[in-house]
């Protein structure tokens, strides 16, 4: 979980706990997302966009280039987000709303089941 | 080249007399060139140019001016245009201060002002002149209206952005306040509440000053404020100036609260001895760094709490997680002491 905001980081923990997902971490910058993708294995990221003062669309390419699912929750309206890596995302909104997320959730786990 | 030849018969001679005239040709081709493209300057699409005499008088102006305001060239060639009947009157001080400073400095602007057009509307213009040093005075000006109603709406959109949120938390607010239950539902009403004003006096703190910083001293006024009408001889508050970056400044007043709601419950506020010392300094090493410190004496019995509370969590990650910083507590008998600190920028 990509979130610069340690209350908003806990709740969308909270939400993915509830989900059966193991959280491998919360991390409030690109270097400690980037850090935490060297050295855990992630399934699934969820990002926020603006994170004060960067914006977390180099760790969006680098999930790309790995091909890990990630969605954005953002302030943002997702369609004019300028950047490339951000096209085509899924977005859970802001606050998370719970039902998209156990839905996104669940799906990628059927793709994972079934090779 | 220039000859000129002449006979003088009685000495048999013919004088010829030579004078080249390369270099004051090329001078005054120089000379010609130079003031043509100086004239070409003048007019420059967009910016007009003015010529005033000593008494504020329009002696000349060029094509692009006349063009930007209406005002005809016989108004002009008649001396029937000053810069008092192109200033609306709200802004004949500001003008007549820049004249001031054209006497002393020989210089003009740069300034904005607005400015009558000859059909009596009004633009926004950004001037900046100088004596030429034969008693007259050049002044050049750009219509910057556009760029100023953009500001405008930059303005409003700030205004209503802050409208939104003040409101959005009032709603919030509402919403947990609604309704009653028992005791635990009570009690948790009212921890909420006080995290949420907290918040929204963190937030007014970062509206005033417009999203850009926030002095650390008022920060920790504005966030214990509650607290102070019945322990304002228990907290001392001292430290170095400091400007944080309203996003964090948000993030410090979180964790202020969370100590201070702990001190009136369990801490040293909870005892009329009890103090509280919140103390910052701004280091300089690599970077500059806030160092801050609350630290409680005089209060009940402190031991280290067997689980640690989501308050005293969410203090320690204020710092390590939001502010890029690190915290220390220590539950010491006296009291806890918090020191954490985190980059300024």
């Amino acid at each position: 979980v990509l979130e610069d905001q340690f209350l908003i980081a806990i709740e969308i923990e909270g939400m993915l706990d509830r989900l059966g997902c193991i959280v491998v971490g919360l991390v409030p910058t690109v270097a400690r997302a980037l850090a935490l993708l060297e050295r855990d294995r992630v399934d699934f990221a969820i990002l926020d966009v603006n994170l004060g003062r960067e914006r977390s669309a180099r760790v969006a390419e680098e999930l790309l280039a790995r091909g890990v699912p990630f969605a954005l929750s953002t302030g943002y309206e997702v369609q004019k987000l300028p950047e490339e890596a951000f096209r085509d995302a899924e977005h859970l909104g802001k606050p998370i709303d719970f039902h998209r997320l156990a839905e996104t959730v669940r799906r990628l786990m059927d793709v994972r089941e079934t090779p | 080249m220039v000859l000129n030849a002449r006979r003088i018969d009685h000495m048999q001679l013919i004088l010829l007399a030579i004078e080249d005239q390369t270099e004051s040709r090329r001078a005054d081709r120089a000379l010609r060139r130079s003031e043509e493209r100086l004239r070409r300057v003048l007019e420059t699409d967009a910016v007009g140019v003015l010529f005033f005499d000593q008494t504020g008088r329009v002696t000349d102006a060029n094509e692009v001016f006349l063009r930007m305001t209406g005002y005809s060239r016989e108004r002009i060639d008649a001396g029937q245009l000053t810069w008092r009947d192109m200033t609306p009157p709200e802004w004949v001080a500001a003008s007549e201060q820049q004249m001031d400073q054209l006497a002393k400095t020989g210089r003009i602007g740069p300034y904005e002002k607005d400015y009558f057009l000859a059909d009596g509307s009004r633009r926004w213009m950004l001037f900046a002149g100088r004596d030429l040093g034969d008693g007259a005075i050049v002044e050049f000006c750009i219509d910057n209206s556009e760029r100023k109603k953009a500001e405008e709406e930059r303005e409003f959109l700030l205004g209503e952005l802050n409208h939104r949120v003040k409101n959005i938390l009032a709603v919030i607010r509402s919403l947990a306040a609604q309704g009653h239950g028992g005791p635990e539902v009570e009690r948790y009403k009212a921890v909420f509440l006080a995290r949420l004003d907290a918040l929204v006096a963190a937030h007014a703190l970062a509206l005033e000053s417009r999203w850009s910083t926030i002095e650390l001293a008022e920060l920790v006024a504005r966030t214990l404020k509650p607290y102070m009408a019945e322990h304002s001889e228990a907290v001392e508050t001292s430290g170095d100036p400091v400007q944080l970056e309203a996003r964090r400044a948000l993030s410090v007043g979180l964790a202020l609260h969370e100590l201070a709601t702990n001190a009136v419950k369990y801490g040293a506020l909870s005892k009329p001895e009890g103090r509280v010392r919140v103390s910052w300094r701004l280091e300089k090493d690599s970077e500059q760094r806030v160092v801050f410190v609350w630290e409680e004496r005089d209060g009940p019995n402190v031991a280290p709490p067997e689980d640690i509370g989501f308050g005293t969590r969410l203090i320690r990650r204020v710092f390590s997680y939001e502010l890029n910083g690190d915290a220390e507590l220590e539950f010491r008998p006296e009291g806890i002491r918090l020191k954490g600190w985190f980059p300024l920028s």
